[in-house]
C-alpha cells in the first residue's frame, strides 16, 4: 500500500510545534531531513522539569542550569525562520538567573513573534520578582501573552515605558505582582483584545479603581483577592470608594471571582449581551446577601454557573429569577467550605412566581460535587415540578438518594434525572482538566517547596537569635 | 443561484474514485479549499467539484467530523465534554496510515480546526517513544550510518533522557 507519500515538512513542523521542544529534538535522529527540520521550528517551549536528573540531588540548580544552556543554544542558532511562540516553565533562585531569562525574552522578541508564555518561579522568601522587560509590551506582532508567577512589570506611567499591543487577542495573568491600576493602563494600550484572564492577589489604591476594558472584549475571566488574609467566608472589608468599570458590554462570556459586593454588582451591570455567566466562591461571600434589585437582568445569558458552599436555595431562586432565557443553569459545590447548611435567613422559600426561565427555557440543570442538606428535597421538587422544559437533571447522589428523588413528580415528560457516582465524575474532570491542572500543579509544587524552604529559614533564624 | 439562501445551497463534490458528495455550503465553508474555487467562480458552481487528490473515504471522514462538530457548537449547552468524546473516539478509530492519510486531505483541503486536532493527536502518539517507534509511524528510512546516529545522539544528549530505549 504506498498510497502514503512523505507528509510535507510543513505538516511534520505543525505537529513537532504540538510537542515540548526537548521532545521534538528527538527527532533529529530520525534521519537526515529530520536533523533539518529541528532547527526550523517556530515554536518552542521549556519546562524545567522536564531537565530533572534521574537523581534528584540539587536537582532545581543543576536542572535549571541545564536548561538555560540548552535554551542557549537553540537561540544562538537560531536565525531563520524568526520564533513565532516562546514559552518557558521555570524556578529561579539567583539574581542572574533573572538576567538571563531576562536576556532571553529579549532575544526572541521580534517583529514575528506571536506568543509569549512565561511561568517563573522564584524560590526564597525575599519577595523578589522578575521584571518583564518593556519591549514585550510593545510588541506589536504580540498576539497571545501569557505571565504567571513572580513575575512584575514596570509602571506604565514610567518614562520609560511605550505600551502598545495592537494585535493582542488574549491576555493571562495569574499571581502577577502588579496594581490593578497598572493593569487597568495596560488594558487600554490593547485595543484588539478578546480573550482576558486576570487572576491577582494585589492591593488597591484607597482612591479607587477605573478600569475601561477594551471595547473588542468578548471573554473575561476576573479573579482577585484583594485581601489575601481574609478567612473563607467573610466578606472583604475593604471599600472601593469608587469603582467604574466600563466597556463589557461586548463581553459574551464571563467568569466573576471577586469578594467585595460592591465590586460584584459594578461588574453585573455592565453586562449586556452576555451568554455565560460563571460567578465563583468569593462571589459566594458576599453576592447572596445583596437585596435581589440590586441584580440586574440577563436578558442574553443562556448559561450560569454559581460556586456555592452550602445550598443556598434562596440565592439560586434570586439569580433564576433574572436571568429569564437561561438555558443551563450549573451549580457547583465547594468541597472546602466550612459551612454545610445555609443561614436561617437564606433557607427555601416558596417563590412568589415561578421564575420565567424554569417555565420556559431551562433545559439542563447540573449540580456537582454536591452533599446533601436540609434544603434540597423542597429545591428538587420544585424544579422538577415547574420546569415545564427540563431535559435533564445530572447530579451525584448515592443510589438510596437516587431512588427519592427519581421518584417525585416531574411537568416535563422529557426530562432525565442522570445520578452519576462520584468516582466517575472526578476522573472526567480530572482528564478534562489535565492541562490546565499541569499549569497549576506546576505553581503549586513550587509554591509548596518555597514555603517548606522559607519555613526552614525561618525556624533557624529563629534559633539563631534565641 | 438566485433566491436560495446561502445555508441551504448544497455543492457537489467529487472524489479519485468519482463518488459524489452533496454538502451544505455552510459547512463547505470549512473547506478553505473549496471554497476559494466557489469565490474564484462568482459562485457560479453548477458541476460537481473534482477533488484529484482526495479519495471518498477521507472526504467522507472528513465530512463526518465538520457536520458532528456544527452539530455541537449548536446545541443548547455548549457540548464541550460530547464533543472531547466524540473526538477521543475519532481518532481511536483510524489507523496510523489511516491517520496520515486524512492529514494529506485535511491539508489539501485546508480544514483547519480539524489539522489542527489531527496533528495534535499524532504528536501525542509519538510523544515519549521510541525512535524506531516513530520511524515505522511516519515510514521514515534512516539514512544514517550506526557511528553517524551515535554521534549524533551524544551531540543531542539532552533530547534523549527520559525517553524510552528502544
Amino acid at each position: 500500500m504506498d498510497r502514503i507519500s512523505d507528509l510535507p515538512d510543513c505538516i511534520l513542523l505543525h505537529i513537532l510545534s504540538f510537542l515540548p521542544t526537548k521532545t521534538a529534538f528527538f527527532t533529529t535522529v530520525l534521519s537526515r531531513r529530520w536533523t533539518h527540520l529541528c532547527h526550523h521550528l517556530q515554536h518552542l517551549e521549556f519546562n524545567q522539569i522536564q531537565f530533572l536528573n534521574r537523581n534528584r540531588i540539587r536537582s532545581g540548580f543543576g536542572s535549571r542550569e541545564r536548561l538555560f544552556a540548552i535554551v542557549n543554544w537553540i537561540l544562538s542558532r537560531h536565525r531563520v525562520p524568526p520564533i513565532r511562540t516562546f514559552r518557558l516553565t521555570c524556578c529561579l533562585d539567583q539574581f542572574h538567573e533573572f538576567t538571563t531569562v531576562q536576556g532571553f525574552i529579549r532575544e526572541v522578541l521580534g517583529p514575528n513573534l506571536q506568543e509569549l508564555d512565561l511561568q517563573l518561579s522564584i524560590f526564597d522568601f525575599f519577595d523578589r520578582k522578575v521584571v518583564i522587560p518593556n519591549g514585550v509590551f510593545s510588541c506589536a506582532s504580540l498576539v497571545t501573552l501569557r505571565l504567571s508567577g513572580d513575575i512584575t512589570f514596570l509602571s506604565p506611567s514610567s518614562p520609560w515605558c511605550g505600551y502598545h499591543l495592537p494585535s493582542l487577542k488574549t491576555l493571562e495573568m495569574h499571581d502577577v505582582a502588579a496594581s490593578i491600576d497598572d493593569v487597568a493602563e495596560l488594558l487600554s494600550h490593547c485595543t484588539a483584545l478578546e480573550t482576558l484572564i486576570l487572576d491577582l492577589n494585589c492591593r488597591v489604591s484607597e482612591v479607587g479603581l477605573r478600569i475601561h476594558f477594551p471595547l473588542s472584549l468578548k471573554k473575561l475571566n476576573f479573579r482577585s483577592d484583594f485581601d489575601p488574609l481574609r478567612r473563607t467566608g467573610i466578606e472583604c472589608r475593604q471599600q472601593f470608594p469608587s469603582i467604574c468599570v466600563s466597556n463589557l458590554h461586548n463581553v459574551e462570556e464571563a467568569t466573576i471571582n471577586v469578594a467585595s459586593r460592591g465590586f460584584v454588582l459594578k461588574f453585573l451591570v455592565e453586562f449586556r449581551w452576555l451568554r455565560s455567566l460563571v460567578l465563583g466562591n468569593l462571589v459566594f461571600t458576599c453576592l447572596p446577601q445583596a437585596p435581589p434589585d440590586l441584580i440586574p437582568e440577563f436578558t442574553s445569558l443562556h448559561r450560569l454557573e454559581l460556586a456555592v458552599g452550602c445550598f443556598d436555595t434562596r440565592y439560586i431562586m434570586n439569580m433564576l429569577e433574572k436571568c429569564p432565557m437561561l438555558k443551563v443553569l450549573v451549580i457547583v459545590f465547594i468541597t472546602d467550605f466550612v459551612n454545610k447548611d445555609p443561614h436561617p435567613s437564606r433557607r427555601w422559600e416558596h417563590p412568589v412566581k415561578v421564575p420565567t426561565c424554569l417555565a420556559s427555557h431551562l433545559k439542563v440543570i447540573k449540580i456537582k460535587g454536591y452533599f446533601e442538606s436540609r434544603d434540597d428535597r423542597e429545591f428538587f421538587a420544585y424544579v422538577l415540578q415547574h420546569g415545564l422544559v427540563l431535559e435533564s437533571l445530572d447530579i451525584q447522589v448515592d443510589r438510596a438518594r437516587a431512588k427519592e428523588l427519581s421518584l417525585l413528580p416531574r411537568s416535563s415528560k422529557a426530562c432525565q434525572i442522570n445520578f452519576c457516582r462520584n468516582q466517575e465524575k472526578e476522573e472526567e474532570e480530572k482528564e478534562k482538566e489535565a492541562s490546565s491542572r499541569a499549569r497549576q500543579q506546576w505553581r503549586q509544587q513550587w509554591q509548596h517547596l518555597r514555603t517548606t524552604r522559607k519555613n526552614t529559614i525561618g525556624t533557624v533564624t529563629k534559633n539563631l537569635n534565641l | 443561484m438566485s433566491g436560495i439562501s446561502d445555508t441551504e445551497r448544497m455543492i457537489t463534490l467529487k472524489t479519485v474514485e468519482g463518488t459524489l458528495f452533496d454538502v451544505k455550503s455552510s459547512i463547505a465553508k470549512d473547506l478553505k479549499t473549496v471554497q476559494a474555487f466557489i469565490d474564484d467562480s462568482d459562485d457560479d458552481v453548477t458541476s460537481p467539484i473534482p477533488l484529484p487528490n482526495v479519495f471518498t473515504r477521507e472526504l467522507s471522514r472528513i465530512l463526518d467530523y465538520l457536520n458532528n462538530h456544527h452539530r455541537f457548537r449548536s446545541g443548547i449547552e455548549k457540548a464541550d465534554e460530547e464533543m472531547a468524546r466524540y473526538d477521543a473516539e475519532f481518532a481511536k478509530s483510524m489507523s496510523h496510515e489511516e491517520l496520515k492519510a486524512l492529514i494529506l486531505a485535511a491539508n489539501y483541503l485546508n480544514v483547519k480546526d480539524l489539522l489542527e486536532f489531527l496533528n495534535q493527536t499524532v504528536a501525542d502518539v509519538i510523544q515519549n517513544k521510541s525512535v524506531e517507534f516513530v520511524r515505522n509511524f511516519f515510514g521514515i528510512e534512516n539514512d544514517y550510518t550506526p557511528e553517524e546516529e551515535e554521534k549524533l545522539r551524544n551531540e543531542n544528549e539532552w533530547a534523549f533522557n527520559g525517553v524510552e530505549q528502544d
